[in-house]
Parts: structure tokens; C-alpha cells; sequence
């Protein structure tokens, strides 16, 4: 059998909410990710979705090591890293790349797109210098760019241009995954759909693994092959994405699918969305039992059981490859056609 | 009852031979309590008409044209004294970004009470209680706590609210939205919308959305205006206009971005990316992104022709009706 792409174990993200108020006192702390277990097959994508504050954009910077983990276990392609490791740190970038959101600010604005290019190849010493250039007009052609325009700095070309060398600097190396966090957020739509294509070739020709961070649900569930569903730090609900959006297992999911704004199917009444109430809490003031409870509308929906209030529901493992954290994972369907 | 025309509405920037057109000779009209939806990707000019209509452009780097009647009196030609009794009272707006809209500094409660004094001398006590008023009127948890807090203590959602507060202190007849919960996350993009469409229930309140998103159109307005490169290239009644769209533009928006409810194997993108006012193509502006562009598409803008003689109007050759002349290859 061939080793996941990528395999996470219980990973970990403490960050300092306040700095200490006395001398003596050690600084409070809040988990930003709380046990995330993971793991991404090559040639499969993974959609990570959830709100602002969810924890997605951390959980990514974690497997780069853009932030440190404070417990759990990273292993790509068989191998496991420790990002705080400065001896793996160069494997590690070798191994797993990042594509950002912003293409604007994601590229050197004085060097030439051929130089940015070619940086991986120097840094991870890959290729010969003379044989360089071939191999940087090879990428953008690759990813459906002029090779002559290495010479070029970046603002000479549109954003979807620059996320598309942004996407040929991160394969460079063909790395066993990709992490990539919201690359089609600052795109227009007419644009967002050829990049999306780009991607889904890589993944389809190069067998390709890729982390794909985004809160738009319709691209997610087009795009990827599993999805999993972040709330407050913590993974509620993973499945094949077709399965998850249709017949969600997990209140969260299911209200973050109804607030999806469509474009009205024809003949087809909407059924109502199901709007949730208040924001998302802190992560200094995490509710009790279950995350999610203060606005759940199952919740509600049950008159309120105890359970909820008082024990913490676990990931736990449903027929048909998918899990969910919610004690009530069969009632979700059913409860949210009335809700 | 009409409240709002628009007429021919320009906005261009430079003069003689080195000006461009953002916004190109743009017309509607809006009834009380109706809502329009304008639609465009980034650059296409939306937020620009939203500006022009609200007479907040700078007219010594732009020049505006047309008219711009709110009840019978042309906004463009108002002398800045009375356009700014109407502005925040009559007519009010709602931006993007709410963390760059207020003022961090200041708390809730001073920043809604200098709105409600900049046009209305009252005591301090009486704006306090109009505050607490429209606050609990957007759906705002504890009020007068709220009023007490600065704008970085607050949530996104919370702090739109505080703005949608704000423009509706005076009960305006004409709100603009200009892309209000594009900054928002999906749950609470929807807790907005919805106030947004109770407001304009209660209040008969006429409501310019301006949005990218083809999904919001579709659940908050009843006409839509979808712009390219400064010009409207279709417009009617919502409903009709996204289940059957005519213009190649509006085709390729809506099919390159996947639905949530069915399965494509492949997106078709519009190949290209808009054009810079400066770079716009002679002709109809989206001739060079088209698929279907014939020869007559070079020579002129297309003009607007009906729909099955509805609402329904296009600015496209392919559909005026007239065979155009295929180009031959």
C-alpha cells in the first residue's frame, strides 16, 4: 500500500492570548487547533472549510511550518517531519509547498518571475544552473503561461497570471502535497474557474495531493475529493464531498450549506435557509460540551438535551468513510428539510 | 411610485482624446421598496455608479454626466449644501469593509449619535435613545452595552450592523449596499441579508445591492443589472434574466463557477481577463473574451434590444435580431 501524502496525528496550535500581567505569572494560553487528525492520499484533494477564526489558515501554516505545533505528528510521504527542526525544516519545504491567497503579495515585485522560479531549484539544489532556464520556461508552460515571459517582473501580468506562477513556483519540486489557502478568494469568477482547472489537472496528470483551503462551498465540493469541516479549532465533520454536501452529518455543515446564496434552480422552490444565530464565541470563551452548542439549531430543535451542555462529542467514524462529531449525526438530514 | 432615475449616467476620467468611460452611459429606474441588484466582476465599474449616485466623486478629477433624479430633483446639480441634507437622511449607504468604515477611536455609541446630530439638532440624551433605538432595530444583542464599546470589540457581523444602524437612523428612502457582506463569513452573510430585506419591508425601502455575487442577486433583488467594463450589458426582472441569460458574459459567469447542487466535470472559464478602462476594445467591450463574436461586433456598441417584448434587455448583436454577418474564417 502506498503511504498518504500526508498523515496528521493529534496535531496541536497554542498561541499567547495575552502577554502576562505580573512577572511572575505565565503567560495564558488558547489552542487555535485542538487534536487534528488528518490525512491526504496522493492524487486526492482536501477541502478545509469553515469560518473566519475556524482554524484552517492555522492548520496549514502548521504543516508548512509557518507556526509552530505544540504537540502531534506531521509525516509526509512516509517520513516524519518536525517543522521546528531546523534540519528538517529544508526537507519539509521540499516535501510540502504553500500557494497563498493574495497573488499580489506573494511574489518578490523586483525579481523576474524566471528568478522566482528558479529559487527552488537553487535552494533545494535540484537542478544543474546551466540547465536552469529550461526548466523555469518548462513550468510556465506547465501551468499555461508564455515561456518567454520569464524575463518579465510580476506586475506585468493579471492575478490569475500571478497564480499561476505563484502555482509553478510551489510544483517546482513536485512536492507530495500542495497546501493551498484560498488561491481563488482574491480572483474574479471568470477567472477563478481557469485556475481551478489548472489545479484539478495537476491533480488528475501528476497525481498530485493538495490541501485546499477555501470558504467557498460550491468550489470546494467541486474541486476536492474528500471535505472536512472546521469549527473553533476542531474538525466536526470529514467525508467524500459529494456525500457531505448532500446529506450533511453535522448541524454545522448543514446550516453552512443552506447559507450558501444559489442562483435559483428553475421549478424549484428553495427550502429555507437555516440561519444560525449569533457569531462565532472566542476562543478565550469556548463553550462548554459541545463547540457548538450556543448555536446550534438541532440543539434547539431536540428541547435542549443535557448531553450537549455537559460532555464533548468525539470525530467519530460513520458508515460510508465519513465521521462527525455530533451526537445526533442521523437526525441532522431529516431535522433540517423542516428546520 | 418611482423613486429614483438614473439617466445616462458617465463617469470618465481624463478629457479630449486621453479619457476613459468607468461607467458608460448607465440608465435605470427604482420604485419604493423595490431592490436592484448590480453585478460585475472588479472593474467593471459598480462600486463607481454607486459613488456617482450618491454624489460622493470627487468632480474635479471626474467627470460626471447624465442625471441622477431622486424624487424629482437631479442629484448631480444640487448645490453641496442640499445634497448633504439628503445624504445620511434620504438617501444612505452601506460600505464593504465595516472595520475601515468606523472610526476606530471613537466608541459605537459617540459615532452613531454624530450621525444622528449632523442633521438634526438634538440633545444629547434624545440621540443616546435614538441609538439604542436603531441598534436593537438591526437585531443587536444588548444595546446599551453595544453603544459603550469600540469597533475592534466587536465581530464582523456586529460591526455591519452597527453601519446598516447607522444609515437607517433617519428612515431612508433609498439605501445603497455596495458589496455589504462580501468581507463576512457564509453564517453571517445570511443573518444580513436577511436584515437587510426586513428593513427594506418595513421601512418601503428602496435598495441599490451592489455585489459579484451572482447567488445574493438571485436571493435579494427583483431586477438586476449585470455591468462590464462600464457598460450594462443585460438587465430585467432577476429571476428571468438567471434562468435564461442572453448575453455570452452573463452565460460565462454563471457556468464558470460550480453550483453546489449539481456536478460539472469541467469548469468553462471566460478565457482572458477583464480590460483596463484604458485597453477596453472598440466595439462591444467583451468582443475579445467572446466566442460567438461576429463581425459586427467591432464596429459599435451593441445596442439594447428586448427580449420576447419583456423587461428583458440585452446589448448583444448575436440577439438583436438582425442576422449579423458571420465572421469568415
Amino acid at each position: 500500500m502506498t503511504n498518504p501524502a500526508l498523515n496528521i496525528e493529534n496535531l496541536s496550535v497554542e498561541f499567547a492570548s495575552s502577554a502576562p500581567r505580573g512577572v511572575f505569572e505565565a503567560p495564558s494560553t488558547f489552542r487555535a487547533l485542538n487534536n487534528i487528525t488528518l490525512s491526504v492520499n496522493p492524487g486526492e484533494v482536501l477541502g478545509l472549510i469553515g469560518e473566519s477564526g475556524s482554524g484552517k489558515t492555522t492548520l496549514g501554516k502548521a504543516i508548512v511550518g509557518l507556526v509552530e505545533q505544540s504537540s502531534g505528528s506531521l509525516v509526509v510521504n512516509g517520513e516524519a517531519l518536525d517543522a521546528t527542526k531546523p534540519s528538517d525544516r529544508r526537507k519539509l519545504a521540499r516535501q510540502v509547498q504553500m500557494v497563498f491567497q493574495d497573488p499580489y503579495s506573494s511574489l518578490h515585485p523586483r525579481k523576474t518571475v524566471g528568478y522566482t522560479l528558479a529559487e527552488p531549484f537553487r535552494i533545494q539544489k535540484t537542478a544543474e544552473r546551466s540547465n536552469e532556464m529550461d526548466l523555469v520556461q518548462a513550468l510556465l508552460e506547465r501551468v499555461g503561461l508564455n515561456p518567454q515571459h520569464a524575463a518579465r517582473f510580476p506586475q506585468h501580468f493579471s492575478g490569475g497570471q500571478r497564480q499561476r506562477i505563484a502555482i509553478a513556483r510551489a510544483i517546482a519540486n513536485s512536492p507530495s502535497i500542495i497546501v493551498a489557502d484560498e488561491p481563488v478568494s482574491a480572483l474574479d469568477v471568470s477567472v477563478q474557474a481557469q485556475i481551478l482547472n489548472l489545479l484539478d489537472e495537476l491533480r488528475t496528470q501528476e497525481n498530485m495531493a493538495m490541501l485546499f483551503i477555501s470558504h467557498d462551498l460550491s468550489v470546494v465540493r467541486h474541486l476536492c475529493q474528500r471535505i472536512a469541516v472546521m469549527y473553533l479549532g476542531e474538525i466536526v465533520e470529514t467525508g467524500p464531498s459529494k456525500a457531505l454536501s448532500a446529506n450533511p452529518r453535522h448541524p454545522y455543515t448543514a446550516a453552512l450549506m443552506s447559507a450558501v446564496p444559489r442562483v435559483k434552480a428553475k421549478n424549484k422552490a428553495r427550502s429555507k435557509p437555516i440561519v444560525l444565530k449569533g457569531d462565532v464565541p472566542s476562543h478565550d470563551a469556548i463553550p462548554c460540551g459541545c463547540p457548538f452548542h450556543t448555536r446550534c439549531w438541532l440543539y434547539e430543535q431536540k428541547g435542549r438535551p443535557a448531553r450537549c451542555r455537559s460532555e464533548i462529542p468525539k470525530l467519530v467514524e460513520q458508515a460510508e468513510d465519513r465521521q462527525s462529531a455530533c451526537f445526533f449525526p442521523e437526525d441532522v438530514a431529516v431535522s433540517a428539510e423542516g428546520a | 411610485m418611482e423613486l429614483l432615475r438614473v439617466d445616462n449616467l458617465s463617469v470618465s476620467v481624463g478629457n479630449g482624446p486621453r479619457s476613459a468611460a468607468i461607467v458608460d452611459r448607465l440608465s435605470f429606474q427604482l420604485s419604493r421598496g423595490q431592490c436592484l441588484g448590480i453585478v460585475g466582476e472588479s472593474g467593471s465599474g459598480k462600486s463607481t455608479a454607486a459613488m456617482a449616485i450618491m454624489g460622493l466623486l470627487d468632480k474635479r478629477s471626474l467627470n460626471v454626466s447624465g442625471a441622477v433624479e431622486f424624487d424629482g430633483q437631479n442629484l448631480l446639480q444640487l448645490s453641496p449644501k442640499r445634497l448633504r441634507d439628503l445624504q445620511g437622511t434620504e438617501i444612505a449607504m452601506v460600505f464593504q469593509d465595516p472595520m475601515s468604515s468606523l472610526n476606530p477611536v471613537l466608541r459605537i455609541g459617540d459615532q452613531i449619535i454624530e450621525c444622528v446630530q449632523a442633521h438634526r439638532k438634538q440633545p444629547a440624551k434624545e440621540a443616546w435613545s435614538r441609538a439604542i433605538e436603531v441598534l436593537s432595530q438591526v437585531g443587536m444583542p444588548d444595546p446599551e452595552g453595544m453603544l459603550k464599546r469600540y469597533p475592534h470589540q466587536l465581530s464582523g457581523g456586529q460591526r455591519q450592523r452597527v453601519m446598516i444602524a447607522m444609515a437607517i437612523v433617519f428612515k431612508p428612502r433609498l439605501l445603497i449596499a455596495d458589496e455589504p457582506t462580501t468581507a463576512l463569513d457564509l453564517t453571517i452573510q445570511a443573518q444580513i441579508l436577511d436584515l437587510l430585506k426586513a428593513l427594506s419591508r418595513d421601512l418601503d425601502m428602496a435598495v441599490v445591492l451592489i455585489t459579484h455575487d451572482l447567488g445574493v442577486v438571485s436571493q435579494m433583488s427583483d431586477e438586476v443589472i449585470v455591468l462590464y467594463s462600464g457598460r450594462d450589458v443585460e438587465r430585467g426582472p432577476t429571476e428571468q434574466v438567471l434562468e435564461s441569460p442572453q448575453h455570452p458574459y452573463t452565460i460565462g459567469l454563471l457556468s464558470a463557477h460550480p453550483s453546489l447542487d449539481a456536478d460539472q466535470d469541467r469548469l468553462t472559464p471566460i478565457p482572458g481577463a477583464p480590460p483596463s478602462i484604458w485597453e477596453r476594445p472598440s466595439g462591444c467591450a467583451f468582443r475579445d473574451r467572446c466566442s460567438e463574436a461576429v463581425g459586427n461586433c467591432t464596429e459599435a456598441t451593441p445596442p439594447q434590444v428586448m427580449i420576447d417584448k419583456s423587461d428583458h434587455l440585452v446589448a448583444c448583436y448575436l440577439r438583436s435580431g438582425t442576422t449579423p454577418q458571420r465572421k469568415t474564417a
